[in-house]
């Protein structure tokens, strides 16, 4: 009998307890980031993660079915851009007209460091020249003005 | 004649259209003639013109309050069993009310620019007046002839359609009207320069005339722009507080040229230079203070913000920002001969080339911006192709630019006017910069931080340390100079540098805020579970676990609630009760998040679907330091209230020096 | 008391006065153009490039619904549902084509029911009129998404060989037929 009783014991332990601890799905990570890059066509400024339309849902499960079957980012991008064009990319594509979008940073930030070495050089060249003019207007003598750098 | 208040409301904002157009008549006048009658006249009918305003909005307010559903505006965004706080601010809630409530700030702003300097500045009254009473005219005819909120609707409806559920938050008691004052604040300061320009004399006086109203006027809009992010950020369920919106767009760019005229305008004043910048970014922060309401309203751009699209109105608004643009750029091109620099940028380390950093910076960050938010639309209009510019874009873009000016912000203050040696530089931010260089090796230890991050940590590091040490040092010099004890120089300091160190603490409250956007930006941690009731997540150190699921709802919504025991270490601290709700009358559903904020961070919970089996999906997120975003903020307004307290100079040239600040002079 | 000034004169200025003048005429021109424009159309990538295959369930019947069966004639497909307003907008313009459709043979026109349920899509129907071709039943938006639908409801054009030609967003009216249909070489 307490045999008996003992395998009972061991085989209800065995089973698995009713509540677990979870942690998220492996692949989560992976569909977030891929999520916030297409952007919901139906509410237009939200990403498909974040939007609450049914469009953006189907399209969550879409990307989850496309990363269960193997596809790379690139192939992914390509899945949806093929459907709705460029405009389902968050973020401009590397070709086609979007790409200057990159390119307009970088070449704002150049222009303002090229403006602000422009004015820093013309405010030095007008100080110099000021400082020249200013001296040769005052009386010094030519002995001074030897020792001062100009 | 007038039988309805609302007629009564009407009658109103049709005078001030008149009045507007006699106002600006006779200020004009009055400055070519020099008829101080007129310009009497002039300034009675900007008074006269906020009485008004003041009367349609009350009428409107009162619309909403007595539910009259025979006005078209209150049936179509209110409703009988709406709470009475959101009737209230139902007012401004939609187009045609937000921009009476725009209105009735410009002639606030009108009549109290006009009372306060009357005296002062009588020779530029008649410009200022007749600059305010041009934009007020704008705006009257707007509302009286394409956005009337005083329209009637007959048979009058039983019941109202109800507020947008979205809308019916407190946020709305606060994000439009903090936000707006912002924007029109900034119509003052535009006035005097335009006055300024007009008269041929670009001296002195509107800069420091209008330092403070350039002061509150950023202060609310830096607060309106907050105040939006913390809305979006506890209603909206993302997790975050922006989302590189177009309409967000629209309010940051006036914010960065705000920022840097704010800064720019030091440099005039104390050495009467920049004055040709200056004029410029009045203008442009005026005329994008204007864009944003173009973009909104238009929808020239889609945006989960924008009001119903009528391009109509966005006609109207394009040609009323393109005269304003005519008047302000083009007198800055006829007078650039008169906008002449006093003095020189004498080297690179020096207050002024700090400061045109900063201005040259955050103008860039501005062209960024407005690059990205506009360049989908050339590309249509080019090549009928359609792309894409959203949050992804500007993140890795202007993020670099930001550590930069955070950067800036740590050195600029201690920097001295005209010029500083090299060796003294670096033995002024030695410490600051030492400090930075221990937090950003920790959070290598700590964390994967990738190299734009570690910039970022560096930068707020230097900044943050560099602002606290310069308020210590100007009290530790103020009590090695008095001989008084600490709390004693502090007061003093307090009261004698106001604004020096108004500035330090709102740049220490920047500081604040850079920080909680760098560890709840790129410190985030976020999943997606599927629980069953018992079942336990882990996020931010917490232990999270399902207790049940439960349906509820109040008088016009109907709710299921998931209710969420949370602990640490097997001790049970606190719940969380995330829920979705559903409004019948207008087909919405939103979720309402479950927060739990601490110093820390912010444990963040979403509800997601349930399966009908008893699984429910959620979105867990921990939000490292988000709190210091908005504490960060009340430190902001702390030293701007500082700030402002201080009494603006009249516009003499003195050039005595300010009392004690506790830099000690070069 | 103010004190004034007098600026000395300075000319030139050419390098930040030229691109000041350009934005002063390129944003409001760029903004009008704008203003002309529907921020919320999006272009279709289909066109010009082959319809995708598809088999989905009919409707109101057995079977699938399977695209190939229809290759070789012009096609309109219709993507409609219950809870969208503007289809009643369009719905007897659909019933005439497919009339004419049934009559002339010059091309084919199916309907994809899209996110609706059955029973209203039939009262639909009941009430507005029944079609004279039938409808597949795309449950979870799946084809709707493979043929980029943002919203309803939308109408594809395609040609005999199976080209998309045009993509109407919006209910079909006389002015969308006549503009689109002889792009798949149907008299309009």
């Amino acid at each position: 009998m307490k045999r008996l009783m003992l395998i009972l014991a061991l085989i209800v332990m065995s089973f698995p307890a009713g509540a677990a601890s979870v942690s998220e799905d492996p692949t989560e990570p992976r569909v977030r980031d891929l999520a916030v890059l297409l952007r919901c066509p139906v509410c237009q400024s939200e990403n498909i993660l974040d939007s609450h339309s049914s469009t953006a849902r189907e399209m969550l499960v879409i990307l989850r079915e496309r990363i269960a079957e193997g596809m790379s980012d690139a192939e992914i991008f390509e899945f949806f851009r093929t459907r709705y064009g460029d405009y389902v990319l968050l973020s401009p594509p590397m070709t086609g007209p979007g790409r200057i979008v990159w390119l307009v940073p970088a070449g704002l930030v150049l222009l303002g460091l090229g403006v602000f070495m422009l004015i820093l050089a013309r405010h030095k060249r007008r100080a110099a020249r000021e400082l020249k003019d200013s001296v040769l207007m005052s009386p010094l003598d030519a002995s001074g003005l030897k020792g001062m750098e100009l | 004649m007038i039988e309805t208040s609302i007629e009564l409301g009407q009658f109103a904002v049709s005078l001030a259209l008149i009045l507007s157009v006699f106002g600006c008549f006779q200020a004009v006048l009055a400055a070519r003639s020099g008829a101080a009658s007129r310009l009497v006249s002039a300034r009675n009918a900007i008074f006269a013109n906020f009485v008004l305003a003041t009367i349609g909005c009350a009428v409107l307010i009162q619309a909403f309050v007595t539910s009259d559903f025979s006005v078209a505006y209150v049936a179509q965004n209110s409703n009988r069993d709406l709470p009475m706080l959101y009737k209230v601010t139902a007012m401004w809630g939609a187009h045609e009310g937000s921009l009476l409530l725009w209105l009735w700030y410009l002639t606030l702003f009108s009549a109290a620019a006009v009372w306060l300097h009357w005296r002062d500045y009588p020779k530029s009254m008649p410009w200022v007046i007749a600059t305010l009473a041009a934009i007020q005219l704008g705006f009257l005819a707007f509302v009286v002839f394409l956005s009337n909120p005083f329209l009637t609707l007959t048979p009058m409806p039983g019941n109202g359609r109800d507020l947008n559920p979205l809308l019916q938050d407190p946020g709305l008691a606060f994000h439009p009207p903090v936000l707006y004052l912002g924007y029109v604040g900034f119509a003052v300061p535009f006035a005097f320069a335009i006055a300024s320009l007009i008269r041929g004399q670009t001296g002195v006086e509107w800069v420091t005339v209008v330092r403070r109203w350039v002061l509150f006027a950023w202060t609310a809009l830096t607060s309106g722009i907050i105040c939006g992010g913390y809305w979006a950020y506890y209603e909206l369920g993302w997790g975050g507080y922006w989302a590189w919106d177009p309409v967000e767009n629209a309010s940051l760019m006036p914010w960065l040229t705000g920022t840097a005229l704010l800064h720019s305008m030091m440099v005039q004043d104390k050495r009467g230079m920049f004055r040709a910048w200056n004029v410029f970014l009045v203008v442009t922060t005026f005329l994008l203070t204007l864009l944003g309401t173009f973009l909104v309203r238009s929808g020239v751009l889609t945006s989960v913000h924008a009001f119903a699209v009528d391009p109509g109105r966005g006609a109207y608004m394009l040609g009323f920002m393109t005269v304003a643009m005519v008047v302000g750029y083009g007198l800055i091109i006829l007078r650039a001969d008169r906008l002449q620099d006093d003095g020189g940028i004498s080297s690179l380390l020096s207050r002024e080339a700090a400061i045109l950093g900063n201005t040259v910076l955050l103008l860039v960050v501005t062209a960024t911006v407005m690059a990205g938010t506009l360049f989908p639309l050339v590309v249509e209009v080019f090549s009928d192709a359609k792309i894409s510019i959203g949050a992804p874009y500007y993140n890795k873009v202007i993020v670099p630019i930001m550590v930069a000016l955070v950067f800036l912000l740590g050195l600029g203050p201690s920097v001295p006017w005209r010029q500083m040696s090299a060796k003294r530089f670096v033995g002024r931010f030695r410490l600051p910069l030492a400090f930075a260089g221990l937090t950003a090796v920790a959070a290598v230890l700590v964390s994967e931080a990738g190299i734009i991050t570690l910039a970022a940590i560096f930068a707020v590091g230097f900044a943050g340390f560099a602002s606290l040490a310069d308020i210590a040092s100007a009290i530790a010099a103020r009590r090695r100079v008095m001989e008084q004890g600490v709390l004693r120089a502090t007061g003093d300091v307090l009261t004698h540098s106001r604004q020096r160190i108004g500035a330090l603490i709102i740049h220490f409250g920047v500081v604040m805020i850079g920080a909680g956007m760098i560890a709840s930006g790129l410190f985030q941690t976020t999943q997606t579970v599927a629980m069953r009731i018992g079942d336990r997540a882990e996020a931010g150190g917490y232990t999270l676990t399902l207790r049940e699921l439960q349906d509820t709802g109040s008088a016009n919504y109907n709710a299921r609630v998931a209710r969420f025991s949370i602990s640490r270490d097997g001790e049970l601290l606190f719940e969380m009760a995330p829920e979705k709700r559903f409004y019948p009358v207008r087909e919405m559903a939103t979720t309402e998040i479950a927060i739990r904020s601490s110093l820390a961070g912010d444990l963040y919970m979403v509800m997601g679907d349930e399966d009908g089996q008893g699984t429910v999906v959620v979105r867990i997120f921990w939000n490292p330091l988000v709190n210091w975003i908005w504490l960060g903020w009340l430190v902001l307004l702390l030293g701007a209230l500082l700030s402002l307290s201080k009494p603006s100079r009249r516009a003499a040239r003195s050039r005595t020096p300010e009392p004690i600040e506790g830099v000690p002079a070069e | 008391m103010t004190i004034e000034v007098d600026m000395p004169r300075k000319k030139g200025g050419l390098e930040w006065k030229l691109p000041l003048l350009a934005a002063l005429v390129g944003l409001p021109l760029l903004l009008g153009i704008g203003l002309t424009r529907d921020p919320n159309r999006i272009p279709s990538a289909l066109v010009g490039k082959s319809m995708p295959a598809f088999e989905i369930p009919y409707l109101q019947r057995a079977g699938m619904l399977n695209s190939a069966e229809h290759a070789g004639k012009p096609m309109l497909l219709n993507f409609w549902a219950s809870w969208c307003t503007t289809c009643r907008v369009e719905h007897p313009k659909l019933v005439e084509l497919g009339v004419r459709s049934q009559l002339s043979d010059e091309f084919s026109i199916l309907g994809i029911n899209y996110r609706d349920d059955p029973a209203r899509a039939a009262g639909f129907l009941n009430r507005e009129g029944h079609f004279g071709y039938p409808s597949g039943y795309d449950e979870r938006g799946r084809l709707g998404i493979d043929f980029g639908v943002y919203g309803m409801p939308e109408t594809f054009f395609i040609d005999a060989d199976g080209v998309v030609q045009a993509r109407h967003a919006g209910p079909v009216t006389d002015k969308v037929l006549a503009k689109y249909l002889p792009l798949i070489g149907v008299d309009p």
